[in-house]
Formats: C-alpha cells, sequence, structure tokens
C-alpha cells in the first residue's frame, strides 16, 4: 500500500499534466490535424463532399501572385515588427528603471495602448489619419500646413509602414514590461561592482545587462515573431488589406480566400503559414542559444 | 526512470508548441471537415440542425407547423444597419401577439462572411434578412422555396418582379421574398447643378464635361466623390457601368447567363476597346483631370455620404439605400436623383431597380413554419408600408404603397429615359464587388500603366473567381 502510494506521488506531476495536455490536444492538435487532411481536398466549405486533391493547394500558392505578395508583407511585417519593438522596449525600459520624476505615470501610458483590441486601436488610427476629416489633417489645417499632409493610408508603398508604426506604438510597452521585469531581476550588486571596475554606462548595459536580460529577449523576440507574422487586426482596421491587395498579409488572404468559396486552399495557405512562423522562430531561438553560449 | 528531456528538446518542443499554437488556431478555421455522418467520405459538413418538421407541403406562411402555447425561439441574421431599429419594432409588436415567440435579432456589417461560418459551425439562423445570400446555399436547398405562395406573389406590383427574383440556376424557384425596389444611380446636388446650369447627363461625354464645369467653377467642390475603402462601392460602378452596358446589349437575362456561363465571346472583358478598358480608360482619365477626389482608394463610403450632404461634392454613384443616412447627416441636403450616364457609345442612361429587403427561411430550421409566420407578418401590407418609407424606396406589394422617398418624382422621371435592369449583373462567387473593388481600387493608384493592363488583370481574376466558387 505504502508502496503504490509512493508510486503515485513519484508520478503525481505527470498525471497533472493530462488536463492540460489533454485541451491542447482539442483545441490545437485536432484543428491541426483536421486543418493539415482538409488542405488536402477541394473543400468549399460547405458542400457536404469534397475531394482529395493532393499537393495541388500548396502548388497552386506558388503560382499565385497575390498569394506570393501577401506573403511578401507578412515576412515584411513579421520580421521589422519584432525588432523594432525590441529596440524600442528596451530603450524605454533602461530609461525607465532609472528613478525618474513620474515614471510610474510614463510606463502607464506607455503600456495602456497594449491593453486595447489592435481593431479598436486600429479605427482610433484611421480617424487620427483618415484622408478626409481625420483629426491630424485638421490640426495641420489650423497651423496652414495641410500641404505636410499625404495619404499614407492611400498610398501602396507607405500604407504597410504606418500599419507597422502604429503595431510599434501599440505594443512597445508590452516589450517595455517584460524588459523591466528583467532589469529588475539584476542584481544592483552586479552593476555597482561592475562601476567599481571602472565600466561605464553602455559598457555596462552591453557587457551585464544585456546577457542577463537574454530571457526577457527571448521572451519578447518569440512572443512578437509570432505575433507579427499573424498580422490581421491591426491590418484590416486600418487599410483592409488595401489599396488593392498592397498591405493584405497571409492571415487576411486566409480569410478571404475561406470566404470565397476556396476553404481547403485556404486551409493550405493556413498550414504554410504554420511553417512560415515556425521557421523564423526556430532560427531567432538557435541564434539567442548561440549568443547565449558565445556571451 | 528518469523523464527529464535535453535542454534542446524542451526548446524545440516549445517552439513547435509555440508555432502550433498560432498556426493551428489558423489552420482550424477551416475546421469542421469530416463528419460522423459522412466519415471515410472526408466530409465537409455543412450541417444545420437536423429538422424535425421539414415537410415542404406543410409549410407555407399561413401555415401553422407550431403549438401556441409552445415556446419558440427563432433567430434572424440581419445584414442591413439601417433596418435594425425598424426591425426591433417589429419582432416588438410580433411577440406581443404571440408571447410564446421570442425573436433576436443578430446584425452583422458583413453578414454574408457571417452566415457561410453559421452555417458550416451547424448554427444556421432562422431567418435571414440580407441583400444578397451566397448562391451556393440557395443550391444546396438551404432555403425555403417560396414558388408556391401564389397569394403572396399576386399582391406584386408588377409581375415581372418574381421572375427577377428567381434562382440564378433554377428559375422556377423563389428562395427569398423581396420587399422594395431599390435604385440606384448618380446623386446630385441641387443647388450646384442649378448654379452652374448643368443638364442632366446621359452620355459620359456630356458627364465628363458637367463634371469639368464643376472643377473649373467651384474650386472648394469634388466633382465626383468615389468611397473606395469600402471596396464594394468600386465594385458596383464595375457593375453599373460595363457589365450594365451588357445587360443593354444583350438583354438583362441573357446577359446573365452569359455572365453564368463565363462566355468569353460575348463578355469580351479583355477586348482591345471593350467595355471593361473603356471603363478604366474613363476612370484614369477622370483622376488625371481632377474630376474625382484625389483619395478616392481610401476616403470611406462615409466620407462619400459627407461629401454630397455637406454640398462638398457634386456628384456621387450611389443606391438609394444611401439616401437615410445623406439626409441623417444634413436634413437640409438639396439633393436630387438621375440615371448613371452611359458609358458606351449607343447605350442609354443606367439604373438598376432590382428587389431589394430579401428575407430567407432555413429550410432545415426546427422553427421553420413558426419563421413563415413572422414572415408572412413582416411582409404583410402595413408592416411594408414603413419599410418602404424606412428605405426611401418603392414597395413592391401593391397594397403597400406610400409616400416613399422625397426623390421619388426624380425617379418617375427616370424611368422614362433610363434603361432600368431589374437584377443585378451576375459576378462568379470567387469575384464578388468587394474583390472587384479591390482591383479598381489598384487603379485609382495608378497600379496599371494603361486600360489594357487593367482589362487583363480583370480578366484574369474574374477567370479564377469561377474556380473559387465552390
Amino acid at each position: 500500500m505504502l508502496r503504490l502510494a509512493r508510486r503515485i506521488n513519484e508520478r503525481l506531476h505527470r498525471y497533472m499534466a493530462v488536463p492540460a495536455l489533454a485541451l491542447f490536444a482539442v483545441f490545437f492538435v485536432t484543428p491541426l490535424v483536421k486543418g493539415i487532411r482538409i488542405s488536402l481536398t477541394d473543400w468549399n466549405g460547405l458542400a457536404p463532399d469534397y475531394h482529395y486533391v493532393g499537393l495541388s493547394n500548396f502548388i497552386e500558392f506558388f503560382h499565385d501572385d497575390r498569394a506570393i505578395h501577401a506573403l511578401k508583407v507578412t515576412l515584411t511585417f513579421g520580421l521589422i515588427s519584432p525588432v523594432l519593438l525590441c529596440a524600442a522596449g528596451l530603450l524605454y525600459a533602461l530609461l525607465l528603471d532609472n528613478r525618474l520624476r513620474g515614471r510610474g505615470a510614463v510606463r502607464t501610458f506607455v503600456y495602456l495602448p497594449a491593453i486595447i483590441s489592435p481593431l479598436i486601436m486600429g479605427y482610433v488610427w484611421l480617424l487620427l489619419l483618415n484622408s478626409e476629416n481625420g483629426a491630424l489633417l485638421e490640426v495641420l489645417k489650423i497651423f496652414g500646413r495641410e500641404s505636410v499632409y499625404r495619404d499614407w493610408l492611400g498610398t501602396p508603398d507607405e500604407a504597410l509602414w504606418v500599419i507597422i508604426a502604429v503595431n510599434l506604438w501599440q505594443f512597445v510597452g508590452y516589450a517595455m514590461i517584460i524588459f523591466l521585469a528583467g532589469l529588475q531581476g539584476i542584481s544592483a550588486d552586479v552593476l555597482e561592482a561592475a562601476k567599481v571596475d571602472g565600466a561605464g554606462y553602455w559598457t555596462s548595459v552591453r557587457r551585464i545587462v544585456a546577457p542577463l536580460l537574454m530571457p526577457a529577449i527571448r521572451i519578447n523576440v518569440i512572443t512578437n515573431l509570432i505575433g507579427s507574422l499573424g498580422v490581421f487586426d491591426v491590418i484590416t482596421a486600418l487599410t483592409d488589406g488595401g489599396p488593392g491587395y498592397s498591405t493584405e498579409s497571409m492571415s487576411i488572404y486566409i480569410m478571404r480566400s475561406s470566404f470565397n468559396g476556396h476553404t481547403g486552399y485556404a486551409t493550405a495557405v493556413a498550414v504554410l503559414m504554420f511553417l512560415v512562423i515556425l521557421i523564423p522562430v526556430s532560427v531567432a531561438l538557435r541564434l539567442m542559444k548561440q549568443a547565449d553560449q558565445d556571451g | 526512470m528518469s523523464y527529464t528531456w535535453s535542454a534542446a528538446s524542451k526548446r524545440w518542443i516549445a517552439t513547435i508548441g509555440a508555432a502550433a499554437l498560432a498556426a493551428g488556431l489558423l489552420a482550424g478555421c477551416g475546421g469542421n471537415g469530416g463528419n460522423g455522418a459522412n466519415e471515410g467520405q472526408a466530409s465537409g459538413e455543412a450541417s444545420t440542425s437536423a429538422s424535425s418538421s421539414s415537410n415542404p407541403s406543410a409549410a407555407s406562411p399561413s401555415s401553422s407547423g407550431t403549438e401556441a402555447s409552445k415556446p419558440v425561439k427563432l433567430t434572424i441574421l440581419n445584414g442591413t444597419v439601417e433596418a435594425v431599429d425598424w426591425l426591433n419594432e417589429q419582432i416588438k409588436t410580433y411577440t406581443a401577439q404571440h408571447p410564446n415567440v421570442t425573436i433576436e435579432q443578430e446584425f452583422q456589417k458583413s453578414a454574408s462572411d457571417v452566415l457561410k461560418v453559421k452555417i458550416a459551425s451547424g448554427d444556421a439562423p432562422d431567418i435571414v434578412a440580407l441583400a444578397q445570400v451566397p448562391q451556393e446555399f440557395y443550391d444546396q436547398d438551404l432555403y425555403y422555396d417560396f414558388s408556391g405562395e401564389t397569394a403572396l406573389w399576386d399582391r406584386l406590383t408588377n409581375a415581372s418582379i418574381k421572375s427577377s427574383v428567381s434562382d440564378t440556376s433554377r428559375p422556377e424557384k423563389q428562395f427569398y421574398l423581396p420587399m422594395t425596389v431599390s435604385y440606384t444611380g448618380l446623386y446630385y446636388n441641387k443647388d450646384i447643378v442649378a448654379e452652374l446650369g448643368i443638364e442632366r447627363p446621359d452620355t459620359w461625354e456630356a458627364f465628363t464635361q458637367a463634371l469639368q464645369t464643376v472643377k473649373d467653377k467651384k474650386n472648394d467642390v469634388t466633382p465626383l466623390y468615389l468611397g473606395g475603402k469600402d471596396s464594394w462601392t468600386l465594385g458596383q460602378l464595375v457593375q453599373y457601368l460595363p457589365l450594365g452596358s451588357l445587360q443593354q446589349e444583350l438583354g438583362i437575362e441573357e446577359a446573365n447567363k452569359a455572365l453564368i456561363a463565363n462566355d468569353a465571346a460575348k463578355l469580351g472583358l479583355d477586348q482591345t476597346g471593350g467595355r471593361i478598358e473603356t471603363f478604366a480608360k474613363a476612370l484614369m482619365d477622370f483622376k488625371a483631370a481632377g474630376l474625382v477626389n484625389k483619395n478616392g482608394a481610401s476616403a470611406s463610403y462615409d466620407n462619400q455620404l459627407d461629401a454630397i450632404a455637406g454640398g462638398k461634392a457634386a456628384f456621387v454613384i450611389q443606391g438609394m439605400w444611401a439616401l437615410s443616412d445623406i439626409l441623417k447627416k444634413n436634413p437640409d441636403a438639396n439633393i436630387g436623383f438621375w440615371p448613371i450616364p452611359a458609358l458606351m457609345a449607343g447605350d442609354k442612361p443606367y439604373m438598376i431597380g432590382s428587389p431589394d429587403g430579401s428575407v430567407s427561411v432555413s429550410e432545415k430550421s426546427d422553427n421553420r413554419d413558426e419563421a413563415l409566420k413572422f414572415v408572412d407578418f413582416l411582409v404583410s401590407a402595413d408592416v411594408q408600408k414603413s419599410y418602404s418609407t424606412l428605405r426611401n424606396s418603392p414597395s413592391v406589394y401593391k397594397d403597400a404603397e406610400a409616400d416613399w422617398s422625397i426623390l421619388s418624382r426624380d425617379v418617375t422621371a427616370d424611368l422614362d429615359v433610363a434603361f432600368v435592369a431589374s437584377r443585378w449583373p451576375w459576378t462568379p462567387s470567387g469575384y464578388n464587388s468587394d474583390s472587384i473593388g479591390r482591383t479598381v481600387q489598384e487603379l485609382l493608384v495608378d497600379a496599371y500603366k494603361t486600360p489594357a493592363d487593367f482589362a487583363k488583370v480583370f480578366k484574369d481574376n474574374w477567370d479564377k473567381g469561377y474556380t473559387t466558387a465552390g
């Protein structure tokens, strides 16, 4: 009896993982497996029947100019945004980790946008940037400087950069909070010792703070990569993928393909998007591991 | 036995888990693939709840398939924002008379997309009040066929309305009931037009001249205002102009057949000097001459209505559905309504006067008979009078004649000179007016060097739209 109790006790941690694994299986693994199955069919999303079409949906993706453009938009947004978010978040965190007057208020203001839905935030910015009666244009008019205004959201080459900027403005606070938590975990003694040894501020940041912040950097990079590569809401609110298809990301392309009765194909693109997320995340992890070892 | 994993394995599992978490959600969007009833045949079920009372012969708006005392809950998916309050009022009146019935209205801006999701997830609403139910739902007999409701069709102001709401693939069936006839045309600012002495422009040349006059003499007024961020507004321009011209040449039914069959010879979509190319050239010329707003691709439908309501635009091309919002923005707006000038030489000016405010009932609903009774109430004379006034459009029912709009006189005069299409030009479901509008957005932001480039892309997208129709 005692042995049985001990055995149960030893294995308890494994049993405790069962509910979480079950939920993961039901809500993530099952849809993923079903999704892969549907990606091999010509299902239109409604008809009771469909046929297996092998890999033709995947091949079609690479022959569709619009799909390739959506892939480029996704990669541009998904790779630039995390870099900017981490850099700006770190700068804010370093600045606000000092004893400055009003730093609590600044932290709150910087973080506040992150708690609002990206869709709502997108619409707020749309009201600000609207080319007809947006707040920015109205303010410029007051100062007689409306010639400075450009219809950024209506210009294909510029709209994506506006979206990246809005996304940066919204989520920089989130990155900052993670960095701040990391900074506060660094012992003041270590920094003090470095100072005594003659290290300047930037030397301390580069040689001591950065290596000790690696866990926070890792979390920021990975979460921002995943979030940015799956971007949907902010684009929908600001440009709806336009003008034309110039800011259409893969997730918007998937939704439209699906609603246009091309569900098998849309699911194949979703499976490809899994790889689009997986590959940069894996590369980032490998690079950070290497940096860890080198450091 | 040890259960510890190496750090590398943990990292890999965490990576794959995180990516699976993100991609699983997206891949799962297409979920509901197989179903028990059809396993082995890889079934993408569009299941609705099983009908226990699906006896078509017993179902009619006047039949009583549900006992009065039995509580019934009906759901309505509404895609017309202007009708939300009106529908709530009707629900209130109806449920006061039928205390056992509760009716829940859900408004969705993208109602047709939401409907697809609801049907695919087995949550089809009992009633759908939607301007355009996707054709595939009718093809699968998911909606009640009203063709046998003789008493209703006898009430129509014009017998041809019945054929104009016939199913595209099976003309003997009518899967929805119309409420009003909605006209689309050219709104104009009466004050500006009178001041500049502009006459009704029936041809494209006359229209161009009218716009040029506005530009030359009214610096602060946009001659023709486009609200292209809402891409459907641009997609509809293609339906009114080149596809409308096709209806004039072939006749409405023949044009529709050619559109449905994608009869390349009759459509001539990429033909040199053809309708699509002419449309592209017209828009490019307007843009180059400053006759449309510079932000035509990024200004919204709401901006467009603001512009005509506030006298900042001389002309906008819109449907009668926009009138109530224009008057809300400016109750004193002095506006008139002309047919859309003919794009092609030899054509008449064009209007669509098609049945609107369609209501469909889910054939597979457990509450189908009760839903049909509510629809019977909705199309009753008094209720229809109020709907006609709300929508600023004439009712399709003889007994529901009302003073429907400040533009009713204009429309009566327009009908004498215009080619009036009783059906919208058909578009493939994979290239609907929303998608077509995106191609026009590209035209407005100079993505095409020549009108022929636009016509080529349009044709490619159009052809592709058939393969995605499912």
